[in-house]
């Protein structure tokens, strides 16, 4: 017996010396993140990478790599579906074509992504929200990470609501399949005061632009996008004034500087979705897939090198938005390409117009792809709170103001010697709102934060979605009608408008979510 | 006598392995007491082992009808009385068939040859944590005849259970050396967990996974290069037996990792007395088995012609081709040599047995510049250091290189077009396929110039203690340790192809895994009233694993000179690192009662927890019964028995409920990545978010099994079959399940779905002939129906990703069915729309395109809604038989085995029937459609279609029935055996893979390209051709 009891004492030493509990060591867990300061700038970083490279995406093999949500996403959902662009003239993704000739529906994949990709910011600056609070620190510094978070936060509900209308409210973070995973719909009016708050909030980040970081500008910008949007015209004019107490901000004298990746967060800039430019290929850090995206469709003909030799399936600019550019205006050269010439033979190719305002070799002249330029995306800059505030007091009937400002604007933006014509006050109201769309359209073309939410609002009334025309394309070459898709969009455009004239005021939900959680429903139209 | 009389009794009761190592010096303690009594008439004999004729210690020999007995000591040497003649003498040893031997008077000492009991009726069987006599068995357990291992040298053991059992089937991924086949016993249950059954190698618990192997993959490489499979770091010539486990009541032991059956192997034991010492050697040529007809350079260029629409070769140049057409397999296959040698020395006393080996096995590939050489060295070593404590050690080592071809090289060779030569006019390797526009290298150049090896080194030991704390009662501590290292090199040198871009591309990866093992156990067997044996068994186990990995990899060098040596002279190095890590704790008992041998029950429970499962899961309990009656023991079907020759007749039935957790680790947590952000216009800033959410509820893949089976034996054993049928259902299947993307998440494992298998399986051996000449025949037949009950709310999933091979996961049809459109033939002016945008070829369709069906009549042919079920990789039935003779000296086998019903997806036919002459094509090719052959086969040769969808076209027939073994072997008489003083010398030549009958067009059809993965079940890619090859060898004992 004796050695009975020797044998149950080595078992049961040798039981339990391991352990159940996993350590994953190549990998944080959340279980032993949010600790530091450091933890917690990583945390508000992650939400900012959000908006223009998608790693989730890569990680579960979605196959959705290509376009993150304020980086090319736009442009292959709601951007294509205004009137900036048109496919190209062998666009293959069918999605892509349905968002584009508007006749998509909510199985559409590209606007599943979307709204996966709004979502998961969303969480994410929950998240830090939630969690950087917990951690002991510089209290001051954590305060302007959970701003910045709020900011984020604020920012991705703002288009979700413009986008999807209803959705579900979540100020929590969701970590854990036995969080809420079915969360019902809250009321647009709820959705918008969180977004107020939390841009509110977000106020009191420091006004200093440093990179990437939200500011208090910014965050007063936002406020009064918010408030334009909600026709809240008053509120327009309060943050306009705010925004120019801080002194910091005014309308770039040449407009290419905008662009300039040499030249960021000068004068005009409020808030920009950021890239660096690293003279790599691809990858997921820094990438401007807009530059990718918008090279000319008969090739980009650098030292007799052909770089791209079909424009794919690549976006075109719609030519109705190139004949409103006129020549005395400094933005049409750099906003278009109209030709490229092959160096080696000297012969000049006429090519429909193409966004030229990505273009990196615009910029570094020896690269031989249109990858890692280094160009910022504007999410906001300060030409936008102007023409915000003329739309506000021409809402507000003080047209004098408005038809001031708005005319420094276009001095801005004119070539000396021959400045663009002036708007002159006697002009009524309504020619004048459209007068300024059209400059909002001009000054921020293929910026696809801004045409598409225009074109919802631009009536005012919120009953319909407005094109003013979608025209043919005209090949330059051949002379015969190219735009295959663009004659499909005008040809659904008016179709939906007869039937429901409601229908893409807002999107579909799509249909993958509404199966995974029966508390949402399908907005009207979509159903 | 007495004490004898119970201890022989016991023999029965006792796990009988213990018995025949450990038993044996009692059992000369009481013999030595028991012939001094001897006054009586005596018998006096030698036992010997018929072919080896090595003496067999503790052979039992007794009088038929009485209790008198006695044992064979370390010489083979017994004497026993005699109360009177005649008797009838029963001399039976475990592992051995028994012999009856009449005798009518006294006589001169005799001698006794026992031969293998190759069906091992009564032999014992490896169970988990123990052993079992086959005749008290309740479930479902296959023994595989190793002797039919040896002749036919496989790399692996793997390999050679084809056919073999009934109820496992064996499939091949590659024919790379070195690679090894994956096995699924009774069908697979699991979509994303594993499927492999579990491997136990002398007690320690393996669950194969490939990724151990291969520690990653380099850059700029063309394709993949399989990696080595850890189970081929086992030297088949180092098996003693294999056990497969496969109903539940067998494998419910072993709790969450028996759901896909367990396969027990055992390595040879050293016996006590004379010291052996063997040698076994081969030396064998291998040829690939099966070409692939491909146009040749007359046929290709005009093809490519007609793609091209123009006469891009000339008819003179055409007419050059007759006699200057490049075969690249023939260019790239060669015939490669093997050879295997090893030497074997084993022996012992009564307190210490002793087995060791060293091993070599050198295999050339059938691809140029590949191939696989393994070192093994093994020891085993028991020993009783008293009367009751024994200890034991094994010890296997191993360590594998081998030079790998990846799978690009495997198709480049199909693809490069025969008008392209292997070297230029100035001697040098032609660069590229200059016909395909996205241009593809020469694969005899990469073969020949670039280095791509992966080195494994295995150790595998384990040691026990066993102490019997009163008679009966075993305590047994077990610790055991399995250490894998993994090392891949590669370098791609710049003048090739696939470097121009990277400027020259080196990789560096290692791998090490090591897998901790503690198990503890208490046995405990008794026997009440003689009637009624108990074998009892509780313990605890404990199991750790990590994996560290690193990878290096290098591009853009100056020059070739320091290949992988020197990653950082080059321009972009990347380095990456990893670690994943589980434990495994679990609870186990068993208890085995029966009633004279004839009720039996037998109940398991195991508690397993498990570091990879959700924390509210993290334990699952698998219980397991089951129940077997020996019919012929009863009285009243004695005669019923006897009338129809009926030697052995029993039922069994089980039930049992087991487990699988093969995922990857971490799957449960919350976990974080990394995502930059610039920072400035310089640098960038890293951020950190969950990358998954957290499944605290993640659980085991539950497995319910009943089985029902039969074991029938005719003609005192000479016909004897065996007949299972069994159910299985796998519940709470781990799929990658969306979620609601509010949730900030795209998707989560959880535990939804369920799988069906059901099937029978068959086993027959025969004696047909016995005496001077001897015929026996080995046959298995097995059948299982596999069908996907629920996805969780999902009909079905679309197995998708870069390669688009047609596999689809959908509710009611089986794992491994192909989705894809039904074609009709081919357009002919009659029939083409004249709406080309309802093709699915859309613009540019013409006469002689291939023509879909428009499956839901909408006038439209989509791959949304035209698609359906085309294909099914999972087989109707498979098969094997052996035919076993022997004549005096000879000895003669021939294996037969099969797969029917089975279909393909023939991805590498696919590409070679690719319409726009890029590539080479099938030899079919020649016969397509043009405006003068408008009765051809094939589809119109032109570029401008891309005709890549998936189709009924790229399915074939996976039936085959091959001849896989046949082995001609030569004893050496005895005579001269003496003169050189060996104890056995035999002589064999053995074939493999001679002859295979199947429809299919490609290398092989056993084929499955996808390994491990069960939704991808039934691909071919193109993978490394399966070889035939004829091997001559000797077996020498002294």
């Amino acid at each position: 017996m004796k050695k009975l009891i020797y044998i149950l004492i080595l078992t049961t030493t040798i039981v339990s010396c391991v352990s159940l509990e996993e350590d994953p060591r190549s990998k944080i867990s959340s279980e032993n993140f949010y600790k530091t300061e450091s933890d917690a700038s990583a945390a508000v970083t992650a939400v900012y990478s959000k908006l223009t490279h998608n790693y989730t995406s890569v990680a579960y093999g979605l196959n959705n790599s290509g376009f993150p949500f304020l980086n090319r996403t736009p442009e292959i959902t709601y951007g294509s579906a205004s009137d900036d662009y048109v496919t190209g003239p062998s666009a293959p993704d069918p999605d892509f074509r349905a968002n584009c000739g508007l006749y998509t529906n909510s199985s559409n994949a590209k606007v599943l992504e979307l709204w996966r990709q709004n979502w998961e910011i969303i969480n994410d600056a929950n998240i830090a929200i939630y969690h950087i609070p917990k951690i002991t620190g510089d209290t001051a510094t954590l305060n302007n990470y959970v701003r910045e978070a709020k900011f984020l936060r604020a920012l991705g509900y703002f288009y979700a609501v413009r986008l999807w209308g209803k959705i579900p409210l979540l100020t929590t973070p969701t970590e854990s399949l036995s969080d809420n995973l079915t969360p019902a719909q809250a009321d647009t009016s709820a959705i918008y005061a969180q977004i107020i708050k939390d841009f509110t909030d977000a106020t009191a980040l420091p006004n200093k632009r440093n990179t990437y970081h939200a500011t208090s500008g910014a965050a007063h910008a936002f406020l009064l996008k918010v408030a334009l949007t909600r026709r809240d015209w008053n509120e327009v004019v309060k943050q306009y004034n705010i925004i120019n107490g801080l002194g910091l901000y005014a309308v770039s004298a040449n407009y290419k500087d905008i662009f300039d990746p040499s030249k960021k967060d000068k004068e005009e800039h409020i808030f920009d979705a950021y890239f660096l430019a690293d003279n790599t290929t691809g990858g997921l850090g820094n990438t401007n897939l807009m530059a990718k995206d918008n090279p000319p469709p008969y090739g980009y003909v650098k030292n007799g090198v052909k770089v791209n030799v079909k424009g794919g399936e690549n976006p075109t600019a719609n030519v109705t938005i190139r004949q409103y550019f006129k020549p005395n205006d400094q933005r049409t050269s750099f906003t278009f390409i109209d030709s490229v010439k092959a160096t080696s033979t000297a012969t000049t190719y006429i090519v429909s117009a193409h966004y030229n305002k990505w273009n990196p070799i615009t910029w570094t002249p020896s690269l031989t792809s249109f990858q890692n330029s280094g160009v910022n995306i504007p999410v906001i800059r300060y030409a936008e709170v102007v023409l915000s505030y003329v739309e506000a007091q021409n809402e507000l009937n003080n047209k004098a103001e408005a038809v001031t400002v708005f005319n420094n604007f276009r001095a801005k933006r004119s070539v000396t010697g021959k400045p663009l014509p002036k708007i002159i006050s006697s002009v009524d109201k309504d020619n004048f709102r459209d007068s300024i769309f059209l400059e909002r359209r001009i000054d921020f073309a293929s910026e696809n934060s801004v045409r598409w939410f225009d074109l919802v609002r631009q009536n005012g009334s919120g009953t319909s979605l407005i094109y003013k025309a979608i025209p043919q394309l005209i090949d330059p070459v051949l002379g015969n009608p190219t735009d295959y898709w663009c004659q499909t969009k005008a040809a659904n455009f008016a179709l939906s408008l007869a039937k429901n004239p409601k229908k893409f005021l807002l999107w579909p939900i799509p249909l993958t979510e509404l199966q995974a959680n029966p508390n949402l429903v399908q907005n009207p139209g979509w159903e | 006598m007495t004490k004898l009389v119970l201890f022989l009794g016991s023999q029965k009761r006792f796990p009988q392995f213990l018995f025949r190592k450990f038993g044996i010096t009692f059992l000369f303690g009481i013999l030595s007491i028991s012939s001094v009594l001897a006054q009586q008439l005596e018998i006096k004999g030698n036992v010997l082992e018929e072919e080896s004729k090595i003496a067999i210690i503790g052979a039992t020999i007794r009088i038929k009808g009485q209790k008198t007995g006695t044992v064979s000591n370390a010489q083979g040497n017994f004497q026993l009385k005699i109360k009177s003649f005649p008797a009838t003498l029963i001399v039976s040893s475990v592992g051995f068939r028994s012999q009856e031997l009449e005798f009518y008077e006294a006589t001169e000492p005799i001698t006794v040859y026992l031969t293998d009991d190759q069906n091992r009726l009564s032999s014992l069987v490896v169970v988990g944590y123990g052993t079992q006599k086959r005749s008290d068995l309740t479930g479902s357990v296959a023994s595989v005849q190793v002797s039919q291992l040896k002749d036919a040298a496989p790399t692996s053991f793997v390999d050679a259970l084809q056919g073999l059992v009934s109820g496992v089937q064996v499939t091949s991924t590659s024919g790379a050396p070195g690679a090894t086949s994956i096995v699924r016993i009774r069908g697979g249950n699991s979509i994303t967990g594993g499927n492999d059954p579990l491997y136990v190698i002398d007690g320690f618990p393996i669950y194969n996974d490939n990724k151990a192997g291969d520690a990653g993959s380099a850059t700029a490489t063309v394709g993949t290069a399989s990696g080595l499979n850890p189970l081929s770091s086992i030297n088949p010539g180092d098996i003693e037996s294999i056990d497969i486990l496969k109903d539940a009541s067998a494998t419910a032991i072993y709790g969450s990792r028996g759901a896909n059956g367990v396969v027990i192997i055992t390595t040879k034991k050293g016996k006590a007395g004379k010291s052996i010492v063997s040698y076994d050697g081969s030396f064998g040529t291998q040829t690939l088995s099966h070409k692939i007809d491909l146009l040749n350079a007359q046929q290709w260029a005009t093809y490519y012609n007609d793609a091209q629409g123009k006469a891009v070769f000339t008819q003179d140049q055409i007419n050059s081709y007759a006699t200057n057409s490049t075969d690249w397999q023939n260019a790239a296959f060669r015939t490669a040599a093997t050879q295997n040698h090893q030497i074997t020395f084993s022996g012992g006393n009564e307190k210490t047995q002793f087995s060791s080996s060293l091993g070599y096995l050198g295999q050339d590939g059938i691809v140029i510049n590949t191939d696989f050489k393994r070192y093994t060295g093994r020891i085993s070593v028991n020993s009783k250091l008293s009367t009751n404590f024994n200890v034991g050690l094994n010890l296997n080592e191993s360590y594998s290189t081998s030079n790998a071809a990846t799978t690009g090289n495997i198709t480049a060779i199909l693809y490069m077009p025969p008008v392209i030569p292997v070297y230029d006019a100035n001697g040098v390797y032609t660069l590229y396929n200059n016909y395909n526009t996205s241009g593809s290298g020469n694969p005899i150049a990469y073969l020949n110039t670039v280095t791509n090896q992966s080195n494994l080194q295995r150790t595998l030991g384990s040691a026990f203690g066993e102490y019997e704390i009163i008679k009966g009662l075993k305590a047994k501590v077990l610790i055991g340790a399995d250490l894998l290292t993994n090392r891949q090199y590669s370098y791609i040198p710049k003048p090739l192809y696939e470097s121009i871009s990277s400027g020259g591309s080196a990789s560096l990866r290692d791998k090490f895994t090591t897998n901790w093992l503690n198990e503890n156990t208490l046995s405990y067997s008794t026997t009440i009233n003689k009637l009624h044996n108990i074998d009892l068994l509780g313990g605890f186990t404990q199991q750790k694993s990590e994996t560290t990995g690193n990878v290096s990899n290098s591009t853009g060098f100056a020059n070739d000179a320091t290949e992988y040596y020197d990653l950082a002279s080059a321009s972009t190095p990347t380095v990456a690192s990893s670690y994943s890590g589980w434990t495994l704790e679990s609870f186990l008992g068993r208890l085995n009662y029966n009633y004279d041998h004839k009720y039996f029950l037998s109940a398991s429970f195991r508690a397993d927890g498990s570091s990879r499962l959700g924390a509210n899961n993290k334990w699952g309990y698998f219980p397991s019964a089951s129940f077997g009656w020996q019919l012929d023991k009863e009285a009243f079907f004695k005669n019923i028995a006897n009338s129809i020759k009926l030697s052995n007749s029993k039922l069994r039935l089980s039930y049992g409920r087991t487990g699988n957790s093969e995922i990857d680790p971490y799957q449960s947590l919350s976990l974080l990545s990394s995502n930059l952000y610039p920072n400035g216009s310089t640098s960038t800033n890293t951020g950190f978010s969950p990358i998954s959410i957290k499944n605290e509820n993640l659980k085991w893949e539950t497995t319910d099994q009943y089985d029902a089976g039969i074991d029938l034996a005719f003609f005192n054993q000479r016909i004897k079959f065996t007949a299972d049928f069994y159910y299985k259902r796998t519940h709470d299947l781990l799929i990658s399940k969306y979620v609601p993307y509010s949730s900030g998440f795209p998707v989560s494992l959880q535990n939804i779905g369920e799988v069906e298998n059901k099937g029978f399986e068959l086993a027959l051996n025969t004696e047909n002939i016995k005496g001077k000449f001897n015929w026996t025949t080995n046959a298995t037949f097995s059948v299982n129906r596999n069908k996907v009950l629920s996805l969780g709310g999902v009909d079905q999933i679309i197995i998708g990703g870069s390669t688009q091979v047609g596999n689809i996961i959908m509710v009611g049809k089986p794992l491994g069915a192909f989705y894809g459109l039904k074609t009709d033939g081919l357009y002919t002016a009659a029939n083409l729309p004249t709406d080309l945008s309802t093709t699915i070829l859309a613009s540019g369709t013409a006469v002689g395109d291939i023509k879909y069906k428009d499956l839901n009549g909408d006038g439209k042919i989509t791959t949304a809604a035209d698609q359906t079920i085309i294909g099914n990789a999972q087989p109707k039935f498979i098969f094997g038989l052996t035919n076993t003779f022997n004549y005096q000296n000879f000895d003669l086998s021939v294996f037969v085995q099969g797969s029917y019903g089975n279909q393909i997806y023939s991805y590498i036919l696919r590409q070679l029937q690719t319409p726009n002459g890029f590539n080479n094509s099938i030899v079919g090719f020649a016969d397509h459609y043009t405006a003068t052959n408008t009765t051809a086969q094939y589809e119109r040769a032109n570029t401008a279609i891309n005709n890549s969808t998936n189709s009924d076209l790229y399915v074939y027939d996976g039936s085959y029935v091959r001849l896989k073994t046949v082995t001609l072997g030569y004893t050496l008489p005895k005579n001269i055996l003496t003169k050189i003083k060996a104890s056995n010398i035999r002589l064999y030549v053995s074939g493999q893979n001679l002859l295979t009958v199947s429809k299919y067009l490609g290398f092989d059809p056993d084929v499955n390209s996808y390994s491990q993965d069960a939704s991808r079940q039934g691909v071919d890619l193109g993978s490394y051709p399966t070889a035939k090859s004829i091997t001559g060898g000797v077996n020498i004992t002294f």
